[in-house]
């Protein structure tokens, strides 16, 4: 399958199957000429007053008629569009009117207070129009093919004619013929196994699992053309199965083809992603669709096992793995994960499928459709086929609210129950502030992004004609990522000790002394940092108020209407906006100075887990995650010596169950030495493969601004 | 029965190195034997200590102004030290230190605050896992720890006694109805050396190991392979002898002598006795390994790092 080339030279030539001089010479038009002739097209279309949604799927279109395309001689995935012409580079003509219209919206609904294509509240909050955060439905891709898609475009553009039918029958007739330009090129450059894949993936839906895989691949290659990142490749081992099995079965595959067949795939996928755009995470297991969840089946299987081992194999930073774990999830499946996470492969995150049920089923959706749950982006969960999350429309800073909270001069507390009561209303405020101005953007989002390719595998979207921009899915939410619980509940615990319990200074002097970040008062900022109490080690004046944070923000948000017919949802997660919103936040009471990150995901403020890992859990699991329909998650640290042998796998596995036995909703693992980081730090090029999941993507350590890097080291010598 | 409080040196939470699965270990303090090369020094006495990590002493000398006693004091060029004798336990200086360079080692507990600490983990103990007492040695405290084990296992928490041997048998004869694992630590069969090593000869470690056994207690051994005291060939020949012996013998575990504990001497204000030998490599403990075996039944695993 590998076309007779050994694997080392085939991993190899991969790496440079994306070579500018790949497409130098071939067909169609150089990047600038490319994105001249679509906006030339943007704008004839724009002055004759076309639709934007027709317009959008002639752009996509132009690009596939037009963009320069090879096929090389080793790969079986061998179609390769030119890179740079693809999103989220600005070359891409269609993201740069994309984003110039998302301006213009920003500008129509904020003014001159508008900052980009967002309103922002700095170190507070960000409200945006969010378009990157979707799942298509993979299953009606590879059941119905592209011939079945277009098919029920066409039908719909007889029986419900309008712009959207339209650009949805546009561009599925424009996938079918890239195909065919492609299965011609292949033709004529010797690849008579390719141009026959092709041409019947023209006529059929796909067959084999190789044809599944590279009608996957072009999907995804063409959806995040058309302008919306795709953000999960499907839950892998459940859609590809019976491809695999009847491979099998028919002897076109054997286990020794099969695997090299998906090393092609993976391989191929990282340098198509080249582990940017903060991964795209495969779904694997789950309990499989059933009438009766108590008998459901979980899905991991043979081809699950093959997937992992591939990717253990493999070494590489990108595709990040996901596995839904329920009591029925194989003991091996998990064990050999937690041997995956042990060897540095951290790019895997795992969510529980019982909270995750329970959570779902509380915010409205049918028990039919959990079936269909995974994560989209990092460990935002959503509905495949049936949602589009948008799951960081607001980006929200609970850290942030501190410096309001000491502004307002008449205010003069008595109690400490004084201080949360108004820190909670300035919560609901601001958050009701952030989801207002979200919705002005929310309107929008069909006059900036329509996806009719998007729209065009949706179910209801195609019921009743609708993009998903039109708010045609079944389930339209509209995410609020919250950041810093840990450094919000910490600050209030120093509050209640330094203020009104050991009375050490006023609620007013405290605010001066934030100000001035702590300026002169050493002693009192240690007394805050390292003798208040702590999120994160199951100590309940510290745990207590980041409970009732999280369940009155969470209880506002989810009831709180977005633009869409659907409501808002709360994700207790930051990714590196612990470290973005904390240059922004000023000092805060928890002993932190102006600047530093703020806690990060669902964690402890760094180094403050005197307890280690059973103290965070114990932190962690007092929360109740069925409020978090947007994601929440917890990013453990821990030292190789913790985890060495068969009882580090166990206690690896261990982790994940107690955790999800105690109502967590995703956990996911860093294993790593700080010996081993300095000597990344001082010899990248030795430590290029060295991951780190970074809150929820994975990224190369070496890649790590140093700041960042050296919290990582913090953490690893404080687990070491 | 009314098991009062013992001297806790730590619990740690979540840990794989002291029996099987996922464990949670309390060391307690006080200990019959005086190993030279003793890993837990501060747990060597029973008595409350206090700790000092001259790394983390920023010389604020907050402590020596809340100490009542005059026991904190620095000299002309800022170093930091510390009169124990005067010390009186208060806590003043722990509390008034900012960076944690000070602590108490050695508070008191009881049955009941223990137990309610550790089965708050006993979800992460399934399948094999469960609770270890170290030390220092637990079996100096025979009614606390049958009457904690019991109550362990009651809640059905596996039970595990890491043990030095040096204690009267009685004090095993109350706790080992209630104890699934006993891990022995054995420190070498020549009297002589032993008693050079550990400060006591070892022929009590040797009869309550096969009392133990008799008892029908499973038995881990762990020994620490310190070289040039405990490596000779004709010590480990003599081992395999006497653990040929032992009828409920599960496994023998070999640990490499190591001299990082080195600092906790100096935190404790101990004299440094770690010999200076290097850790012994892993051709030397396979070859230890391997002369073990051939006393051993086969289902008997030598296992080392």
């Amino acid at each position: 399958m590998m076309m007779d080339v050994k694997r080392e030279d085939f991993l190899k030539k991969m790496d440079h199957c994306y070579d500018p001089e790949v497409f130098a010479a071939a067909e169609g038009l150089p990047p600038e000429e490319l994105r001249q002739k679509i906006r030339d097209l943007y704008t004839e279309n724009e002055r004759q007053g076309v639709p934007f949604a027709v317009t959008r799927a002639r752009m996509v279109e132009c690009f596939l008629q037009n963009v320069r395309i090879a096929v090389n001689d080793f790969d079986p995935f061998a179609s390769l569009v030119e890179r740079q012409t693809l999103s989220p580079s600005p070359a891409n003509e269609i993201i740069v009117i994309q984003n110039e219209r998302k301006k213009a919206s920003a500008r129509a609904a904020f003014g001159d207070r508008a900052s980009g294509m967002e309103a922002a509240v700095k170190g507070l909050y960000r409200s945006r129009l969010d378009l990157s955060h979707t799942s298509p439905d993979w299953d009606n891709l590879l059941n119905l093919g592209i011939p079945g898609l277009l098919a029920r475009a066409e039908t719909l553009c007889r029986e419900k004619p309008s712009p959207f039918a339209e650009s949805v029958r546009i561009v599925y007739t424009a996938f079918r013929d890239f195909l065919l330009r492609f299965a011609d090129l292949s033709g004529r450059s010797g690849r008579a196994d390719l141009k026959e894949m092709l041409t019947f993936l023209t006529d059929h839906a796909p067959e084999t699992l190789r044809q599944a895989l590279e009608l996957g691949l072009l999907y995804r290659e063409i959806q995040e053309i058309e302008g919306e990142w795709v953000r999960s490749m499907g839950i892998f081992d459940r859609m590809y199965r019976r491809f695999y099995e009847a491979d099998l079965a028919s002897g076109r595959l054997t286990a020794e083809s099969a695997e090299e067949l998906l090393t092609a795939y993976f391989s191929r996928f990282l340098v198509q992603s080249q582990g940017k755009d903060n991964g795209t995470p495969f779904c694997f297991g789950g309990l499989l669709p059933s009438d009766d969840p108590e008998t459901a089946e979980d899905g991991c299987c043979g081809l699950t096992r093959l997937a992992w081992k591939v990717f253990r194999d493999l070494g590489r930073i990108d595709p990040k793995f996901s596995l839904r774990v329920n009591a029925k999830t194989p003991d091996d499946v998990l064990a050999f994960a937690a041997e995956c996470i042990r060897e540095g492969k951290s790019s895997m995150v795992f969510a529980c499928e019982e909270t995750a049920r329970k959570m779902f089923l509380r915010h409205g959706k049918e028990p039919r459709d959990l079936a269909n749950f995974l994560p989209v982006g990092c460990y935002e969960p959503a509905i495949m086929g049936k949602e589009l999350s948008c799951t960081m429309t607001i980006l929200f800073n609970f850290a942030g609210l501190f410096p309001e909270l000491f502004s307002d001069p008449g205010f003069t507390p008595k109690t400490f129950d004084e201080v949360f009561h108004k820190f909670l209303e300035l919560m609901e405020c601001r958050l009701a502030e952030s989801m207002e101005k979200a919705n002005l953007l929310e309107k929008d989002w069909n006059r900036v992004s329509p996806a009719p390719l998007l729209s065009g595998t949706m179910d209801e979207c195609m019921v009743r004609g609708l993009d998903v921009s039109q708010y045609g899915t079944k389930y339209v939410t509209s995410g609020v990522m919250c950041a810093g619980i840990g450094t919000a509940a910490d600050s209030l615990a120093a509050i209640r000790e330094l203020v009104f319990e050991e009375k050490r200074v006023s609620f007013a002097e405290l605010g001066r002394i934030l100000a001035s970040n702590w300026e002169g008062q050493e002693p009192l900022r240690l007394l805050a940092a390292k003798r208040a109490p702590k999120w994160g080690n199951g100590i309940d004046s510290a745990d207590s108020p980041a409970k009732i944070i999280a369940e009155r923000a969470g209880d506002q948000i989810m009831h709180t209407p977005n633009a869409k017919g659907g409501f808002y949802q709360m994700g207790l997660w930051s990714i590196d906006w612990s470290y973005i919103f904390g240059r922004e936040t000023g000092a805060t009471p928890d002993g932190r100075h102006s600047g530093d990150p703020i806690s990060r995901n669902v964690l402890s403020t760094s180094g403050c887990d005197a307890e280690g890992i059973a103290g965070l859990l114990d932190s962690a699991s007092a929360l109740d995650h069925t409020l978090f329909a947007d994601g929440s998650v917890l990013d453990v640290m821990l030292s190789p010596r913790s985890v060495a042998g068969d009882a580090g796998i166990n206690l690896i596995v261990r982790l994940i169950r107690t955790f999800f036995e105690r109502g967590g909703l995703f956990i996911q693992f860093n294993v790593l030495s700080p010996a081993v980081l300095r000597a990344a730090q001082k010899d990248p090029e030795q430590y290029r493969n060295l991951q780190i999941r970074l809150c929820g993507w994975n990224v190369r350590f070496i890649d790590l601004p140093p700041h960042v890097q050296e919290t990582f080291i913090t953490e690893a010598e404080s687990r070491s | 029965m009314n098991s009062g409080k013992i001297p806790v040196a730590a619990v740690r939470r979540l840990t794989i190195h002291d029996g099987p699965g996922v464990r949670d270990t309390v060391f307690v303090k006080g200990c019959p034997l005086r190993c030279l090369w003793c890993h837990n020094p501060e747990s060597i006495s029973a008595a409350p200590r206090i700790l000092f990590h001259e790394k983390l002493c920023t010389g604020c000398g907050a402590c020596m102004r809340a100490c009542p006693n005059g026991v904190h004091a620095f000299t002309p060029e800022g170093r930091h030290t510390l009169n124990r004798e005067a010390c009186r336990l208060c806590g003043a200086c722990v509390r008034a230190c900012l960076f944690n360079a000070l602590e108490i080692c050695g508070v008191k507990m009881s049955v009941e605050e223990l137990f309610t600490k550790l089965v708050k983990d006993r979800d992460y103990f399934v399948p094999e896992g469960g609770v270890t007492l170290s030390g220092g040695e637990p079996a100096l405290y025979p009614e606390f720890v049958s009457g904690l084990f019991r109550k362990l296992k009651e809640a059905g928490i596996s039970t595990a006694l890491d043990t030095c041997g040096a204690v009267d048998f009685e004090h095993y004869r109350m706790i080992l109805p209630h104890t699934d694992l006993v891990l022995f630590d054995l420190k070498g069969m020549d009297p002589e050396r032993h008693r050079r090593n550990t400060g006591r000869d070892n022929a009590l470690i040797h009869e309550n190991l096969r009392k133990i056994a008799a008892f029908g207690t499973s038995v881990e051994i762990r020994m620490p392979i310190v070289p040039g005291c405990n490596d000779f060939p004709d010590d480990i020949e003599k081992t395999g002898r006497l653990l040929a012996g032992i009828g409920t013998l599960k496994r023998v575990r070999l640990l490499a002598y190591h001299s990082l504990a080195g600092e906790k001497y100096a935190a404790a204000g101990l004299e440094n006795t770690m010999p200076e030998a290097e850790s012994p490599d892993a051709a030397a403990l396979d070859r230890i390994a391997d002369v073990l075996r051939s006393f051993l039944p086969p289902d008997v695993p030598v296992l080392h790092d």
